[in-house]
């Protein structure tokens, strides 16, 4: 699911360009205590959308929960070091997009993997989504504004793949075993289900993007863009 | 004294009424082959279920507009917390209206089923085969808030330079041509238990089990 809106998010920022300025003005966030209360009310309601999913009030649902919270805390933890070896500071942005990846990542893991696993998944994601959001998007060049595809698209992938190894039968039952628990094949059956998602979604939001903008067209003018949308787009502002 | 007299007053009317209401209970009591057929709801999955769903749409409105809102430059933050938003209202009406029937009701493998259009059929009594001690109702709002976020995610990519009318159309088509070809025609039909990727978010959750009418 991640990955979907991940790849679609992707194709969308590829088809539409850059935002206009990108890369030669800067385009800080405008209020991270706002992306503050916004990652944590994610991370409190992660809690539905993975010990829901088990559709019952049982062991399932306590556990998906608990793999949660420690790989959630364990990649905004990566994710954190990573940034303060790299950069020489650890920032807000850094720790909370940390979670979200670690969010992300653990979603297909939970019901799969035990503790041990959420913490690995944690470490894993946290490291890699910092790189996808920084080294790999300079390196391609593609204006991701919120670094969905960066940590939606590469964090769902990265706990795909590691659900994979990671998972464990007395978790996810019978049968649901990963590397770890001597299945091997479930690793190249996770690569496989990504490989589909990846491809099918991409090419589904391709050709709905380019029908879009042919006939209604995707972006305002250049002059909105850079008064703003907000007043063109709605006739408010925050002033 | 006056209040007084207002309550016993009340008190009557409703001791009038006791007859008529134990007469409608009487008409609306289940008859015992109804009961027999009536699935095992399971109060404490309901009750986790319903807190479930709350919390799934929170992630959206507000975790989410917060979270986007706060990292775009000031001149975009309505634009930006108006999406997700307006997704959670969009992804809503197309749930109740279609995407609902065509993801989680069987039909033909490609489109999905059709008898859930409008809800019609879905009863006070009625469960899912993919979720069966909790009411269809609350199984349809819990998949529900998980259509409405995933779309709602994709907006990070192209903050500060979407035309919002753009934005419905393409959320609206994404909803149809995307999430619910991935619910739907996964391959549930011929995967073996062996094949299967792992996953319980709902877009998977289709693959995993055994696809059937909802009761």
């Amino acid at each position: 699911m991640h990955i979907n809106s991940g790849v679609a998010g992707l194709m969308a920022a590829l088809v539409m360009g850059k935002r206009r300025g990108y890369g030669t003005e800067p385009m800080p966030p405008h209020n991270l205590v706002l992306s503050v209360i916004g990652a944590s009310l994610l991370w409190v309601g992660w809690f539905g959308f993975n010990a829901g999913s088990a559709t019952a009030a049982n062991g399932n649902a306590g556990m998906a929960m608990a793999v949660t919270q420690i790989a959630t805390a364990t990649a905004a933890l990566s994710w954190m070091f990573a940034e303060w070896v790299v950069k020489g500071k650890p920032s807000v942005l850094g720790i909370i997009s940390g979670a979200v990846a670690g969010l992300v990542a653990i979603t297909p893991a939970s019901g799969f993997v035990d503790p041990r696993g959420a913490l690995i998944i944690g470490i894993a994601v946290g490291v890699i989504c910092y790189w996808s959001t920084t080294g790999l998007k300079h390196a391609l060049g593609y204006d991701d504004s919120l670094d969905t595809f960066g940590v939606h698209g590469i964090g769902g992938a990265v706990g795909a793949i590691l659900t994979g190894v990671l998972a464990v039968a007395w978790v996810g039952g019978e049968g649901k075993s990963g590397l770890i628990d001597g299945n091997p094949h479930q690793v190249i059956v996770q690569l496989y289900g990504v490989a589909v998602v990846v491809v099918y979604d991409a090419v589904v939001s391709l050709i709905l993007l380019k029908l879009i903008d042919l006939v209604i067209g995707l972006r305002p003018s250049a002059d909105i863009e850079r008064e703003g949308l907000d007043l063109a787009l709605h006739g408010e502002a925050v002033q | 004294m006056k209040s007084m007299h207002l309550a016993l007053r009340r008190l009557m009317l409703a001791a009038s009424m006791m007859p008529l209401l134990a007469l409608s209970a009487v008409a609306q009591a289940p008859t015992p082959a109804a009961l027999a057929a009536a699935p095992a709801l399971n109060s404490g999955d309901t009750a986790w279920m319903l807190t479930s769903t709350a919390l799934v749409l929170m992630m959206t409105i507000p975790g989410l507009a917060l979270f986007y809102g706060g990292m775009v430059r000031k001149m975009n933050v309505l634009t930006t917390v108006m999406q997700s938003f307006a997704v959670t209202c969009l992804v809503t009406v197309l749930w109740m209206v279609c995407t609902y029937s065509f993801a989680f009701t069987t039909g033909s493998p490609f489109l999905g089923g059709t008898s859930r259009f409008l809800l019609q059929g879905m009863t006070l009594d009625s469960v899912n085969d993919l979720a069966k001690t909790i009411p269809e109702s609350v199984y349809m709002c819990f998949q529900m808030t998980f259509a409405i976020i995933t779309p709602a995610l994709i907006c990070g990519a192209f903050a500060d330079r979407m035309k919002f009318s753009a934005l419905l159309w393409f959320i609206g088509l994404w909803l149809f041509a995307s999430m619910h070809r991935l619910l739907t025609g996964c391959g549930g039909q011929t995967a073996s238990s062996t094949t299967r990727a792992y996953s319980i978010s709902p877009a998977e959750r289709s693959c995993t089990s055994t696809r059937g009418s909802p009761g």
